[in-house]
């Protein structure tokens, strides 16, 4: 697999780029439930962030904010330095900028699978239609499944689909890349195939959120894991310490139950 | 022999097909035997005899002079012209009040909600009679018609539009320059992947040009004020326009229903995906909600073209002479009663079944692919 092969060396994120993304007192509600209480995130250029957390602890609404599918109500998000507002154009710019892989798939299951990939760059991006397509086949061939481009999303296997989610979110070339439990709906067998093609990714260098439960990933890939519960960042560290020696009792007690 | 399971199953069936064809049979002669008795004619012969009965409006020629089977084309034409009218604009506009009450601006999602809860709580009898009462209070007579646009009246005998006439061939030929026209927009859109804003206009303005430069031979008829009544243009009686505008603003709230139903049935997910890929909402609806929900909305939308076709019959409140009642007229002008109601039976029940199946095959063309 790509991983094993070829083992590039990713560029270090840089602490004195200007951040990818800053959440500073970010808050959110839902009716009375809070549901993210004072998040305090700063995301480096070209850095690999694994979200892990029980569930309903605020992961996914999290990184769902980043690119506006949520409205936070209190703090600050700022995004390669435009900061989300109501202003509509502001989140149109940052949304082209961040792709989203979600849990399930989400393709479009009436167009095939190349127009899936070519939707956004053609009009979003004003690309002309074969300049999109081969943008498309470039990305297909790295995830490995070109022979698969005309056929529809229910003709995929899950894991084809979801490589081809991540192709999609690539050809729009974002900066930033956003993982809402990518594999959770996956047969066994399909985990790896995906996670490969996230690990290729990371090795490219680019900026990546994931939140995910595959351990094995964040030890490999993540400069920094972050973990939540009840809606609050608990813990934020390096793998290697995170894992050895969470601080917390609640990150204890997490690992316990998801390393067994 | 009949302790068989297959014996005795094809008698439990044979016995009431039997007993049913006994009773058809019963009703029939005893219907021919009476009719006899009392000198009433039966058969079709009498659908080629002079009708003598007058359609007050018609889209087809007709006079009275015309046979009872010209008399039954003109009722049909009648409900067909309604029914395709209705259908066209409450999809059209049920689409768009349908979309619009999942918005999120209060004033525009609640007056569609408004539309949509009057439309189907009020019996389409009550509409039809409502805004038929309304022609004599709203709108002024005849001397003093309301002018909204150039060339179109309002008053209390109906609108008056400016009527086009072409002959054939300009009516071939503009109809060949705007397929060209919007075949090669089709092609630069499917090339550049967008089609360009000025594009509409373009290709009016090369359709007239070439009207222009083919010396065409078409002429609008505007309408003139005589004194006593409007010369030329085209007629809209009080009458159609009622029945027009009530069916639609009823098949309108149906349809809006059925729409919003269908947005909702698409999952939420879609709309993430497409914001995350960065495409605007408008965009998103087109392209990726509207598609996936017309194979939703299709077979509850058939049912409503159905009942277009059926409360198109309605039109006798208003007094229209649409098919149903052109046949009651023919009926008791003819007395063929019973061939006159087989006629109609057949006439709707052929109108509906044809409707199905277009709907059927429209809604197989669009399936989702699946392993």
């Amino acid at each position: 697999m790509l991983s094993s092969t070829a083992k590039r060396v990713p560029p270090m994120p840089d602490p004195n780029d200007p951040p990818a993304i800053e959440m500073t007192g970010m808050n959110k509600w839902y009716g009375n439930f809070h549901v993210l209480k004072d998040i305090n995130l700063t995301v480096l250029r070209g850095e690999k962030l694994v979200i892990c957390g029980p569930s309903g602890s605020g992961k996914s609404t999290m990184i769902r904010c980043i690119n506006r599918l949520e409205e936070h109500q209190q703090g600050q998000i700022v995004v390669d330095g435009v900061e989300l507002t109501n202003d509509l154009n502001k989140i149109d710019v940052i949304r082209r900028d961040i792709g989203m892989v979600f849990q399930h798939f989400n393709l479009f299951p009436h167009l095939t699978i190349l127009e899936n990939l070519t939707l956004a760059p053609i009009w979003v991006r004003r690309m002309r239609r074969e300049q999109a397509e081969q943008t498309a086949m470039y990305y297909l061939e790295r995830v490995k499944i070109p022979d698969q481009a005309h056929k529809y999303p229910g003709q995929l296997s899950g894991g084809q689909q979801q490589r081809v989610a991540i192709a999609r979110a690539l050809c729009m070339s974002p900066k930033i890349m956003l993982f809402d439990e990518p594999t959770s709906a996956l047969d066994p067998e399909m985990v790896k195939e995906v996670l490969d093609a996230m690990v290729a990714l990371a090795e490219d260098g680019m900026t990546m959120l994931c939140v995910t439960h595959e351990m094995g990933f964040a030890r490999q890939v993540a400069d920094r894991i972050v973990f939540m519960d009840k809606s609050e960042i608990i813990e934020m560290n390096t793998p290697a310490e995170f894992f050895s020696h969470p601080r917390h009792q609640r990150s204890k007690l997490f690992l316990a139950q998801i390393l067994n | 022999m009949l302790s068989d399971a297959k014996t005795r199953s094809i008698i439990i069936q044979c016995a009431p097909v039997a007993l049913a064809a006994a009773f058809a049979a019963l009703l029939v002669s005893t219907t021919f035997a009476n009719l006899r008795a009392r000198g009433i004619p039966i058969g079709f012969d009498f659908l080629t005899m002079p009708s003598r009965i007058v359609i007050s409006e018609a889209i087809l020629t007709y006079k009275s002079r015309d046979p009872y089977y010209w008399a039954i084309v003109t009722g049909l034409a009648n409900t067909v012209f309604i029914s395709a009218v209705v259908i066209v604009f409450s999809s059209v506009l049920g689409l768009v009040v349908g979309v619009t009450r999942l918005s999120s601006n209060p004033l525009a999602a609640g007056t569609c909600r408004v539309w949509v809860e009057v439309a189907r709580n009020s019996p389409p009898i009550v509409l039809l009679i409502f805004l038929y009462s309304l022609w004599w209070k709203v709108l002024p007579p005849v001397g003093e018609a309301l002018n909204p646009l150039p060339g179109v009246y309002a008053s209390m005998r109906g609108f008056v539009v400016p009527a086009v006439s072409m002959d054939v061939a300009t009516a071939g030929l503009l109809v060949i320059a705007l397929a060209l026209a919007l075949a090669a927009a089709g092609w630069a859109a499917a090339r550049r992947g967008w089609m360009p804003p000025l594009a509409a206009p373009a290709i009016l303005a090369v359709g007239v040009a070439g009207l222009w430069l083919a010396d065409a031979k078409f002429s609008v008829d505007w309408p003139t004020f005589t004194g006593s009544n409007f010369k030329g243009g085209k007629e809209l009686t009080p009458e159609l326009s009622t029945i027009l505008i009530g069916l639609t603003i009823y098949t309108t709230g149906f349809v809006a229903e059925i729409v919003r139903g269908g947005v909702l049935s698409v999952g939420r997910g879609q709309w993430d995906a497409g914001h995350s890929l960065g495409l605007p909402r408008g965009k998103i609806l087109r392209v990726i909600i509207i598609p996936q929900m017309l194979r939703v909305i299709v077979p509850p939308l058939n049912s409503q073209y159905i009942n277009v076709v059926k409360n198109s019959t309605l039109a006798i409140a208003v007094g229209y002479p649409d098919f149903l009642a052109v046949m009651n007229t023919i009926i008791s002008k003819s007395s063929h009663s019973i061939e006159g109601v087989f006629i109609i039976l057949g006439v709707y029940l052929a109108l509906n079944l044809s409707l199905s199946s277009a709907a059927n095959w429209y809604n197989r063309r669009i399936a989702i692919v699946e392993r």
